[in-house]
């Protein structure tokens, strides 16, 4: 059979109608509520204008495709890889297509709450189904429109690169049957190609953002310019989360660019003409702070809370076996800690707000365009349907452009002032701002029996709850459990008898949030760390005892053996040079990478990663590829020297100088290679970055006889 | 009054001398491809070309640059060097997020204006300066080499 029926949620639906100037639009529907009735002809055909907020697939009659995509352009290729996916379907040519960003609307949420979101790896996992559907929804309108003109059966008819052709060797191409098609019927379930039919899915088709960022065109948050616009820069406290006492501005105020001085909720805006005026009359504002609620607190006080925290019980998130009586065996205990992380985005934290008579309009590098309304809402006080987001492109996200903070100055400053600002801050705003990754400290101990396989594994991580903090409640269970806290814990591939995983949701008070691959950044570490040990102790191969461990799971160690045979395994190193092994499956992907290190002058250096990728359906190999390479770089920038430590309740990192990520001469060989395990897309902007630590981490015990426990390296 | 060329355009500018360029390219005179990224000179992000050169764009001041020829990403396609690389970098599909990649760019076509065909060491040294976070290093070499063979 060629074709299959898709499911598109029973809460959303297609819709349809004409385009201005003769042309095609095809929709998704917002999500209704679940009560609604099945009848969807109430909704069709609204007018043109209508669909700005939604269209996605727009055949204009100049020939151009134009695609409305509503997830946000970080970096990840999500643009391109939702373009081909409607591309696929609809059979136009890849050279006509325009993508255009969406503004903020209900149709581009989770089809399962409306919330308009990009993260989790989840951007093309959420729009597989949908994306295609839309695509096919057109093609099949186009092609009855042809069928109609011509007076014969749409089966016969074929398309290809924006033509719809008959057998007898007529044409029409997109353009021209786009009216015609808007008059027709939206088929309610457009049948989608089978794997082995499709063209654009799983080419590697450039990125459709390039040209505009290799030429300085492409606005990111920073550049947006708006009539009236001011720019403001904020003085934050020294010291974490610290209140403003009294301010003096006079100094400042006597600058002929600066507007305007005001307090805000989390310290003082210098408002001015433009960035450099800001900036620079920092020193002209005095301020006397309160103390903050970490004033006197530094690392070992942080340190010695999380030790304590791990005596207290937690939340049992997954047990399976007899794990209380449980006893007899060879054990290994160890410790594992890692830091707080901060993203540091290329671009600094940014936000454009406009705000009056019960309106917002606000422009800026979001994840989260759904919270934005709430918080601008909020704080507003006006309904958050009357926030319109206009998202540009992102300078990195990683999670960071999910969180309110800069959302929230921003439309303080706007309220305080009146008038359009620009809230942009520094890079030493940004490393200093809070909104970490979590410090997390994790006791886990394996247990080995008399046949040198792995009989128990006991894990109690403390960290607090990122979902908490990020205000996204769906993401704890009914059990208290934050699936954040211990994702890469729980469901472990391997086959273990018994298991037990606690959480103790310890919360030292300082700001966190999603930081790339969230849980997976750190609890993979551990696992696999510790899966090393036990290897050694039982005097296996890590490769073969994790082979044993993985003999019911065929895409693990599908993945697993390819890897060996990539990083030419059986052979054996040079003396000088250490290697490890590390496998993790996140965000319905599974990645096992070989790092091979060596220490050259003191330094460690990791010449090569070696990375398989099980991501299901690969849309587009060499933006898979691109998302490997970018998160080992950003997970061997964590090893390496990622850390953010506070003193005194303040934040002692400030630029790149204290908080350098990898530079090119640091650059390993990456080879990656690509698999495809099931017909479904998985993730691919984070589950490269899980395996990658714990690789490093075992090449350096292959190579000292070193364990690492505590990162970053040589901590 | 300083006076200063930027893409071959004159701009007689009434501002402090100690404004930075990169401040006086974006805000000023309005080419917002040059981007902020440290304002400490460690990130690269800010590169543009002064009189040929690669410069920290935040750490000049327009008084350095008074009176001197800049060229910024806008720009850098006119040379044949920078429409060169430019092409190199649309080949290999090099930009993820993209913030990074006008400095990127500016920095590579410095190199290659000097050094047409630079030893993977030489291209270490030209670009270490250069921060990419989204981590599109081997990309960026592989443009490199891209364009220096084009040449
Ligand atoms: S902004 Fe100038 S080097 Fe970073
Ligand atoms: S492409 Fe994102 S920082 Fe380089």
């Amino acid at each position: 059979m060629m074709y299959q029926a898709p499911t598109l949620s029973r809460r959303q639906f297609l819709i349809s109608g004409a385009a201005l100037g003769g042309g095609l639009i095809v929709a998704l529907s917002a999500p209704r509520p679940s009560h609604a009735s099945s009848d969807h002809r109430s909704d069709t055909n609204p007018n043109a204008n209508g669909f700005r907020a939604s269209a996605y697939v727009e055949i204009v009659s100049d020939g151009r495709v134009i695609l409305t995509v509503g997830k946000s352009e970080m970096g990840q290729g999500t643009l391109t890889g939702i373009a081909q996916l409607i591309a696929d379907e609809l059979g136009c040519d890849w050279e006509t297509i325009e993508v255009v960003q969406a503004n903020s609307a209900p149709a581009f949420g989770f089809p399962f709450n409306g919330f308009m979101i990009t993260g989790g790896s989840s951007g093309l996992r959420s729009e597989w189904t949908r994306m295609r559907s839309m695509g096919a929804a057109a093609r099949m309108m186009l092609e009855q429109a042809a069928a109609d003109r011509w007076n014969i059966d749409a089966a016969t008819l074929s398309v290809n690169d924006g033509i719809v052709s008959a057998p007898d060797g007529r044409r029409a191409t997109f353009a021209d049957l786009a009216a015609d098609a808007s008059e027709l019927p939206v088929p309610e379930n457009p049948l989608l190609k089978s794997a082995d039919k499709r063209s654009v899915i799983g080419r590697s088709v450039r990125r459709l953002d390039t040209i505009q960022k290799i030429t300085g065109r492409a606005v990111f948050g920073i550049d947006v310019r708006v009539p009236d616009m001011v720019t403001a820069v904020v003085i934050s406290p020294p010291q974490l989360m610290a209140a403003v006492r009294s301010y003096h501005a006079d100094r400042a105020l006597q600058r002929p660019e600066v507007h305007d001085v005001v307090a805000i909720s989390t310290g003082v805006a210098i408002v001015a003409d433009h960035y450099w005026a800001a900036h620079s009359a920092r020193d002209d504002v005095d301020i006397d702070w309160e103390p903050g609620p970490f004033a006197g607190m530094g690392m070992d006080d942080l340190r010695e809370g999380y030790r304590k925290s791990l005596d207290r019980s937690g939340i049992i998130a997954e047990t399976a076996g007899d794990f209380a009586t449980f006893s007899n065996g060879r054990s290994i205990t160890r410790e594992f800690e890692q830091p707080y992380l901060a993203h540091a985005c290329m671009e600094p934290m940014n936000f454009t707000v406009s705000v009056g008579n019960g309106f917002a309009e606000v422009w800026g590098p979001t994840q989260a365009q759904s919270l934005v309304q709430n918080t601008v809402g909020e704080i507003a006080g006006i309904d958050p349907k009357n926030v319109t987001v206009h998202t540009t492109f992102l300078g990195g996200g990683f999670g960071r452009r999910s969180a309110q903070d800069f959302v929230a100055a921003a439309t303080e400053i706007a309220l305080a002032i009146g008038r359009p600002v620009q809230l942009v801050y520094s890079r030493e705003d940004d490393m200093r701002a809070g909104r970490y990754r979590s410090f997390n400290l994790t006791r886990a101990t394996g247990i080995l029996d008399d046949t040198g396989d792995l009989a128990a594994l006991d894990i109690k991580v403390a960290k607090p709850s990122v979902s908490k903090w990020s205000r996204l409640p769906f993401l704890i269970r009914d059990d208290g459990v934050d699936e954040q806290a211990v994702e890469g814990l729980v469901n472990l591939p391997y086959d273990i008898p018994n298991i037990r995983i606690e959480w103790v949701d310890h919360d030292p008070g300082l700001p966190v949030h999603f930081w790339r691959a969230v849980g997976s950044s750190h609890n993979p570490f551990v696992v696999e760390s510790l899966i090393d040990d036990l290897a050694d102790a039982a005097g296996q191969d890590p490769i073969v005892f994790r082979r044993r461990l993985l003999r019911n799971q065929p895409r693990h160690l599908a993945v697993l053996d390819r890897l060996a045979t990539e990083a030419g395994w059986s052979k054996p190193v040079e003396a000088n040079v250490g290697r490890g092994v590390a496998l993790v499956a996140s965000f319905e992907s599974i990645v096992g990478e070989v790092a091979e290190v060596r220490i050259v002058e003191g330094e460690l250096r990791v010449d090569k990663v070696t990375c398989v990728v099980d991501c299901g359906v690969a849309i587009n190999p060499g933006q898979v590829e691109a998302q490997m390479h970018s998160s080992i770089v950003f997970g061997l920038s964590a090893f390496l020297r990622g850390e953010i430590t506070i003193t005194d309740g303040e934040v002692e990192q400030s630029n790149f100088h204290d908080y350098e990520p990898l530079r090119l001469p640091e650059m390993p060989e990456i080879d990656v290679s690509i698999m495809e395990g099931a017909d479904e897309p998985g993730g691919v902007g984070e589950p490269g970055l899980p395996p990658l630590l714990p690789a490093v981490a075992n090449a350096v015990f292959d190579l000292t006889g070193e364990r690492i426990t505590r990162l970053p390296f040589g901590s | 009054m300083i006076t200063l060329t930027i893409n071959d355009i004159r701009h007689d500018l009434d501002l402090p001398a100690d404004m930075p360029l990169l401040w006086v390219v974006r805000d000023i005179v309005g080419l917002t491809g040059t981007k902020f990224g440290c304002g400490l000179g460690l990130c690269g992000a800010c590169t543009v070309h002064l009189n040929g050169e690669a410069v920290r764009s935040c750490q000049t001041s327009l008084d350095e640059a008074a009176n001197g020829e800049v060229t910024t990403i806008e720009h850098i396609g006119t040379t044949q060097v920078g429409a060169n690389v430019q092409a190199a970098w649309r080949e290999i599909d090099v930009p993820q997020c993209g913030y990074c990649q006008s400095g990127q760019i500016m920095s590579a076509t410095a190199l290659l204006a000097t050094n047409p065909s630079p030893t993977k060491t030489a291209i270490e040294d030209a670009m270490a300066g250069n921060i990419c976070r989204c981590g599109t290093y081997a990309r960026i070499r592989a443009a490199i080499q891209f364009a220096a063979e084009a040449e």
